[in-house]
Formats: C-alpha cells, structure tokens, sequence
C-alpha cells in the first residue's frame, strides 16, 4: 500500500486513541521513510514520552537523532535501549560510534570491549 | 620366462662411425637394448653398432622417415622407446632421472629439449622433441619427413626435464634440402594438414623467406587443433615472422590470441613485452615481462615448455629499466641475468654501465672481488676494462696486479698502466711503461698514439709535434689516421683547421679524444673538435656526445647537436637522456630550455619531475630570500582513551589477538589515528563517521594531507549531503587550531577548492577568517600559496613578508606547496608507476 496511504489510515488511528505509543511510532517510521525528519522526530518524541521502555521506540527514536547530529541526545537513548538489550551487537556498536563523535573515548572503549566481549 | 625390456634405444643411421660410439657408449649401460636401422652406409657404422652390441638392421632406403622409424618400432622389445640421433648424448648426470620418468603410469610420452652447439642456429618444433615414447601397436609414425605421431594417437606428454646434447654437424645441408623437398612432397598429398602447413613454414623461416612462412603459419593457424603439442609454437613461429617483417600491430594480434589460448606458454607474453617496449609502453612491457617470470616460477608443467632463456627476460627487463632511468631496478635484473649467464660478458657491461649511472660504485668493487677469488681471467679483464672506461684509473692501478698474476706481466698490461698514468698526468709514470713496449710490439703504434694524445691533455704540444713526425714513418698506422692526428694537432694548437669528412674509426678516436678533454676539464679544447663531430649521417652519436655536454651544463652546444638531429623520434629520445643528466646536477633552467627545444614532445615520468624540481627550488629561493627559518611543528598525541578506542576498532576489524593496549598507538598522532579510524569506517560504508572522522583528523593537523584528501574525495562524491553535514554543526570540534565551527567550515571549504586548484574561490573561504581566529596563521599560509600557485609570485611574497611575521606561516606556506607538489608528482605516478625517477622525487620533497 502507498507510504501516504498508510500515513492517513495511521493518523486516523491517532485520532481514535490519542495515547498510544505504538500509533505515534508507527506515524514516526512512516514520516522517516517520506524523510519528513522533523515531524517524524515529533512523533517518535512523544511515543518515547509515553514509553520510555519500548525497545522499537528506542531504536528508531536514537537512529533519527544520531542521522539528524543529534549525538548526545541519541547516545543516552542507545544507552537505554541497551539496559533492556544488553546483548544487542548491532545497537551496541551504535552506540560506540556515537560516543566516537562526541568525543567521548573511554565510553566507545567500553562499548567496543564489551562488543568483543560477547 | 625372459623379464620384459624395460627400454629401446633406436638410432637411424648412416655413415655416423664419427659420432656413433660415442653415443652409444654413453647409452650403453642405461638401455636394455640398442636398435640400429641403417640406410645405407658406407663408412664404419654397422661394425661400430655391432662390437657396441646393437641390433643392426640394414633397410632400402624409400626417402621415408616414418616408414625407417615405423620398422625400428616394430623391432623394439621395450616397454618405452628412445629414439636419439648418432651426433646425441645426454649427460650421466640427467641419465639418471631416465628410470625414474618410465615408472609414471599416467604418461605416454616425454619430451627432450635438444641444445644445438652448432653456430647455425635453426629454428626446430617441439615435435621433434618427442624423443621417449611408450612402446604401443597404435603409436606409428605418419609423413615422409618431420615425422610425427598424430597427437589424435598420442596423449599424456610430459617433460622429461632431461636434455640431449647435439654434439658438432652431421653433414645435414644436403639433407635439409631433401627434407624439403620430402615435405613438400607430404603437403602436395595432405594439402589442408595444419602440422605439415606449419613445419613448412618453419622451413621458410629457416630460410628467412618471412612472407611466404606467415603465408603457410596462417593457413595452419585456420585448421589447428589447440590441443596438438605444435599449437603454441605455430603461435608463436607466426608472430615471430610478423615481427621480422615489422609488422607490429598484426604480431600483437597473434600474441593476444595466443596468450588467451595459450596461458602458460609465456614466451607470448616475452615478445609482446618486447613490442610494448618498441612502443615506448615500458609499464604495459614491464608488466608482461614480470608476469611471464611469475608464471615461470609457480608453474613448470606446461609441454611444451616456453623457449626463451630466463636470463633474456631479466636482461631485457634490466634494458627497460635503464631506458626509462630506473638504474637501481636495472642494476638488479642485471645482475639477476648475469647470475644465470656469467659466460654474457655484455651483461657485464651493461652492468658496468648502470653502476656509473646510477652511483652504484660498491657493486662494482664487490664483483671485482667475486672474480679475483674465482680467479676468472675473462670476466676480470672485462670489469678492468669496465673501471678504465669509467675513469677509475687508481682502481685499475691497484687491482693491475692481480691481472698480471693470471695474464703474467708484459706490454698488455704495461700499456694500460702507461694509459692510466697518462689520464692521471703523471706523465714519467706513463713514459716508464711506454719504455717496456717493443717497437716490434703489436701495441706500439697504438700507444704511439696514445702518447700524443698524452700530450695534447697536457698542453705538451712541441713533444706532441715531435711524436706526429715518428707516426708519419710508422707503416702499421694507417694514412687516413696519420692525417687525422696532424690535423686534430692544427686544430688544438689553434692554427687554421682544416674540416674533413671523418669515417667510423675516426670519428670514434675524436669523439674519444673530445670525452676525455671534458674529464680533464679542459672545456675550450673540447670546444674545438665539435665541429668535426657534428656530421649529419652520425646523428646517432649526438645523443652520447649531448649528455657528456649536459654534465657540463652547457646549452649551447646541447642545443647544436640537437638541430643536427632530423627524427622527432631520435629528438625526444635526445631530450629525454639530456634532460636526465641535466636533473643529476640540478639544473633546472636548463633542462627546460631543452624540454622547448623543436616540437613540444612529452617527456613521461620526465616531465612531473622537472616541473617539481623547478617548483620547489623557486620556492627554497622565495623562503631564503625573506630570510625564513622553516619550525617543525610536534603534533599532538592522542590521550590513552583515544588510542585504547582505535585499538578496539582495528581489532573489531582485523580480528587479531586479546592484547595489553598497542604502545604504538600512543606513538601515533591524533590526526592520524582519527584519520585511520576515517579509513575504517569509510571501508564499513558509514560516511557520516568516516567524515566526522576526517574531519577531526584535520582539528588536530590542518595540512594533513591524507585526511584533505579524502574529505576532497567523499566531497566530491555527495556534495549536498555533506555541505549539509557540515552546516548542521551536530559534528564536535576538537584541537587547538579551531576555536568556532564557523572558522572550521571556512577552512575546509577552502582547503577542497584548494585541492581541486580552485585557487581563487578557496582563498575567498580562507580570507573570512578572521585575523584574531587561531587558525588565522594557516589560513594565511593558505591564501599565500594559492596567489603563488596562480603564478602571482611577487604578491605572494610581498603578503609573506608584510602579513606573515612570524615564521609559522612560512613553514606552513612550504608545507602546503610542498603538499601540492606531492600531489602532481602522485598524478605523475600513476601514469607511470614504474618510474624510479618520480619515486626518488617524492622522497627529497617528503625528507627536504
């Protein structure tokens, strides 16, 4: 089905149960793939603040920072995701990277080793 | 019951008696037994066979090779037949690999490369090699003359790895011309047969009859099988005959197709290095060569085996090399070829030759020791000669002794000690040994001559004058060089000359004489005898007489040789070896006076090293002059975090083992660990971070050059995507060169104009930072730099001298135009990657 499509059967979904995190991620992933990169932070933003714990939110929520230069805001958002997920490889080196940019070695070192670790 | 025969040994023979015992004495105890089918002789070879217990049997001859081999396959008891000529033998110590090569049960045949000694070299097939066979009912021999067992009946050849020895020349010129006409008598029969197309062509190659030979080559080439033993040769026989009759483009057709065809059989890829050397394609040459040596070396199974010596492609790679000035690498194929060939005393010279070239003097005096502790008379004389010719006359002196303890004392050597003596101007030295030589003595005239000259080099001229009256009653010296000497004397003592029209020898012994005024550095005496030497029909020798002027940096008389020179070919070739010489000592303006000589000609490597010797020596001069002292800056070193992080990342990568962390890493330089990180993450096709990482590389050393060059390279690759990057300022700024992101971005934007020689818009990036930015010194450097490169050279330095106070901007303004000399010079390299030239170049600027 067109991404717009999906967008307007989502939003109406919005509509009906204004408090669902999982309608805010999905209008979020789907603002991402149109590279609508503000709204899409909005949404992601808000499902966040209606559940910090979910892993998907986690995920998509620090990829959009970290693709927007947002480092810090997105290395303590892949620092959450990983209290979840520890065992994430994929987020983990993530995250290291995202310690490399903002300077931050001894935090990339740890999430490297730890990488190397397991 | 009787143990079968293991092995035949069959001969066809007549009036062999010279040679037959010793055949057959040498095969006596390896064989089981002897088959001798003889065609009618007259001489003592049936008695000879029989006391050597051979088997004679005495056929009518029917002009029909076949049918006599034919008969001695169906006489032989042995499991494997040997068939050898009576003038053939085979070392002892190759005989004894013989047994071992009939155990293998997966061969059928093998063959046995043939050394011919005689003088008359002919060119044979590898057919005629087919030497050892398996002894089977279906294996016959076909044609009346080169017969062959049809590779359609024979399979499973190998090489034996054994080679027979052809020992003097059986009285064949006869038999040539019957085994001619028998061939010819074959193809009237079998007119579409590919192998007897081809073994007549090879017939007319024998005969230098080129044209007729690819006629035939080409008709077999149409109806070969790839798989028939002759395949690659027929190949290789045509493209040879191309070759003789300069018909380039079509030989490198053949030799494409046959190396397509033919892989392993690298004489292919040999002679189209040959012909990409012709063409002055000396990497594409250099390649086939080293590939034809790599191929040689894994692989020695290809039947059959490729022709060419392993010594003629190391030498000719040695030619290429020293063609295109590469005198180390040259040095090392040489010396490569000599190890294989120590009899090829040209290689000597050629060695000889690089060594002066390239400086390599202790190369010299190392093989001078080799062949005194061999004792070799031969390759001693030859180094000797060597030394003398490049004017180490005290060398010759001292090692004259070791000569006389091989060739004994007497007026051989007695006249190389006077010539030495006379070089080095002790003059009674020279007459002592003059003395010893006899009137009678073969070298008297010449050393006659040589006193003259002795004393013309040291402006003895009334002596010289008496010696010119005793050559004149001298009967072994010829008038044409009686009169030469008298009037090269008129000449020297500047009295009226006289020009006249030299001839080989003459013009050898003025041009000699010319060379060796130079060394002694009497110049205007050297002056003198240009006009004798600049005759047109020896423009061949311009080039060797130029360089010799060159060494004295002396454009005028560079440039009257070249105007003699009438090919643009030769004019380049001139340019290239003068230009070369010109480099040695530095003189730069010179050589570009030459490089405008005639037509604008490409030079190759040439051309980038001129351009950058000239550009960093105006560039010395420019710092000299506003009495600069160029600081070396220390850079900064990363903190144990940084260092521990790129340890994890190459480990992540290179998967290597758990260790304490890498102390090199904490040697290393932030740039450079930011910019090897750069290099990781770009191979992991993340650009956001490679950049980032690129970025901060040129935080901590803004004139890093690989980091600058690889921002220019992803720049280039999504401008867009990156411009944004950077204007998003997400990116951290690190270092202490950059204090604002604003700064950084003006750099960088500067620095890639700079590098893509967009010298104007990159200094309007670097004019808006401010004079109270930190960066400010190297942005003025920069903006420096590129009025100089746009050829505003005077600004350039009235803004050094004005603006840049303090010396950090001049090293800086050296660091980059260093750096941009570096570029052209990698620009230059990967056009000619073989160059030596270049590669020096790079390493004085990178040391410099």
């Amino acid at each position: 089905m067109h991404t717009i499509e999906n967008l307007e059967r989502k939003l109406d979904c919005l509509v009906k149960e204004p408090e669902n995190f999982l309608h805010f991620n999905q209008v979020g992933v789907l603002l991402y793939q149109v590279k609508d990169w503000k709204n899409a932070e909005l949404y992601f933003q808000r499902a966040f603040q209606l559940n910090p714990m979910d892993r998907d939110i986690l995920y998509n929520y620090a990829l959009l920072l970290y693709q927007q230069g947002q480092y810090e805001k997105a290395g303590s958002l892949y620092q959450a995701y990983l209290e979840i997920d520890p065992l994430d490889e994929e987020v983990r080196e993530k995250a290291g990277d995202c310690y490399y940019l903002l300077g931050e070695y001894e935090q990339a070192v740890r999430m490297y080793e730890k990488l190397q670790k397991e | 019951m009787a143990k079968k025969k293991c092995l035949s040994l069959c001969l066809i023979t007549k009036n062999d008696d010279k040679y037959l015992s010793n055949c057959l004495q040498n095969m006596k105890d390896v064989v089981d037994e002897i088959i001798i089918v003889d065609r009618g002789s007259r001489d003592l070879t049936i008695d000879i066979a029989r006391q050597l217990g051979a088997s004679v049997y005495q056929i009518e001859w029917e002009n029909d090779y076949s049918k006599a081999k034919n008969f001695c396959l169906n006489q032989a008891q042995g499991r494997w037949i040997l068939f050898l000529q009576a003038n053939e033998i085979i070392s002892t110590q190759q005989l004894k690999g013989l047994h071992q090569l009939l155990e293998n049960p997966n061969v059928e045949g093998y063959l046995l490369y043939i050394d011919n000694l005689s003088p008359n070299y002919r060119i044979t097939s590898p057919v005629q090699s087919l030497r050892l066979i398996r002894n089977r009912k279906e294996y016959q021999y076909k044609y009346k003359a080169f017969e062959r067992i049809p590779d359609e009946l024979l399979s499973n050849i190998k090489d034996a790895g054994i080679r027979i020895v052809q020992q003097g020349d059986l009285d064949w010129s006869g038999d040539f011309d019957q085994l001619t006409l028998l061939l010819e008598e074959d193809l009237k029969k079998y007119p579409e047969d590919s192998y007897l197309q081809y073994m007549y062509g090879i017939e007319l190659l024998n005969q230098q009859r080129f044209g007729e030979g690819i006629k035939y080559f080409q008709k077999a080439r149409q109806n070969v099988n790839f798989d028939y033993l002759f395949a690659p040769h027929l190949y290789k026989c045509l493209s040879w005959a191309l070759i003789s009759l300069e018909r380039l483009e079509d030989a490198l057709d053949v030799l494409e197709e046959g190396i397509k065809t033919f892989p392993f059989y690298t004489d292919f890829l040999v002679l189209r290095g040959e012909l990409n050397k012709r063409f002055q394609q000396y990497g594409e040459a250099i390649h086939d060569l080293e590939k034809s040596l790599k191929i040689r070396e894994k692989s020695n199974s290809m039947v059959p085996e490729p022709e060419i010596n392993i010594s003629i492609i190391f030498e000719t790679l040695g030619d290429i090399h020293e063609e295109v000035f590469n005198y180390r690498q040259a040095l090392i194929y040489y010396q490569r070829a000599y190890e294989l060939n120590k009899g090829n005393q040209k290689i000597l010279y050629k060695i000889g030759n690089v060594i002066k070239k390239g400086n390599f003097t202790e190369t010299l005096t190392k093989l001078l020791q080799e062949v005194m502790e061999q004792n070799n008379l031969q390759q001693l004389m030859v180094i000797m000669d060597i030394l003398f010719r490049q004017r180490e006359y005290n060398k010759v002196l001292a090692h004259l002794e070791n000569l006389e303890s091989l060739l004994g004392k007497g007026e051989q050597t007695e006249s190389i000690k006077a010539s030495c003596y006379m070089m080095l101007g002790e003059l009674e030295k020279a007459e002592l040994s003059f003395a010893s030589i006899l009137k009678e003595s073969l070298f008297y005239s010449h050393m006659l001559l040589q006193r003259i000259e002795g004393y013309w080099f040291h402006g003895q001229w009334q002596k010289a004058g008496q010696l010119l009256k005793e050559i004149d009653e001298a009967l072994s010296i010829e008038n044409s060089i009686k009169a030469l000497y008298h009037l090269l004397h008129r000449l020297l003592t500047e009295k009226e000359p006289q020009y006249i029209h030299l001839e080989e020898q003459e013009y050898e012994i003025v041009s000699t004489l010319m060379e060796n005024f130079l060394w002694l550095g009497k110049v205007k005496k050297a002056q003198f005898l240009i006009p004798l030497l600049l005759q047109r029909e020896k423009e061949e020798n311009y080039i060797k007489l130029a360089v010799l002027w060159a060494e004295q940096n002396d454009y005028q008389t560079i440039e009257k040789f070249f105007w003699q020179i009438s090919n643009k070919q030769k004019q380049l070739e001139f340019k290239q070896k003068v230009i070369e010489q010109l480099l040695c000592t530095e003189q730069i303006e010179t050589a570009r006076k030459v490089i405008s000589l005639g037509d604008i000609q490409p030079l190759g490597p040439l051309e980038y090293v001129v351009w950058s010797q000239g550009f960093i020596k105006k560039l010395k001069e420019m710092i000299e002059k506003i009495n600069q002292t160029i600081a070396l800056q220390t850079p900064a070193k990363p903190s144990k975090a940084l260092a521990a992080f790129y340890q994890y990342f190459g480990l992540d990568k290179n998967a290597m083992n758990e260790s304490p962390l890498d102390l090199s890493a904490l040697e290393l330089t932030c740039s450079k660990i930011h910019g090897e990180i750069g290099g990781f993450y770009r191979k992991a096709k993340k650009k956001q971070e490679a950049f980032s990482a690129y970025l901060r590389a040129l935080q901590w050393e803004p004139l890093d050059n690989l980091a600058q060059e690889k921002l220019k390279e992803m720049f280039h690759e999504s401008p867009t995507q990156f411009y944004g990057f950077l204007e998003e300022k997400g990116w951290l700024l690190e270092g202490i060169w950059f204090q604002h992101k604003q700064e950084f971005i003006n750099y960088i934007l500067g620095v890639i104009d700079f590098r893509n020689q967009q010298f104007e818009k990159a200094s309007a990036s670097f004019h808006k930072i401010g004079e109270d930015e930190t960066s400010y010194p190297i942005a003025l450097a920069y903006i420096i730099s590129s009025l100089w490169l746009m050829g505003k050279e005077a600004e350039a330095e009235r803004w050094l001298k004005e603006q840049g106070g303090s010396f950090e901007v001049g090293s800086q303004f050296l660091s980059i135009c260093k750096s941009y000399a570096l570029d052209r010079l990698n620009e230059g390299h990967q056009q000619f990657p073989y160059s030596e030239l270049i590669r020096v170049e790079k390493e004085k600027i990178r040391m410099g």
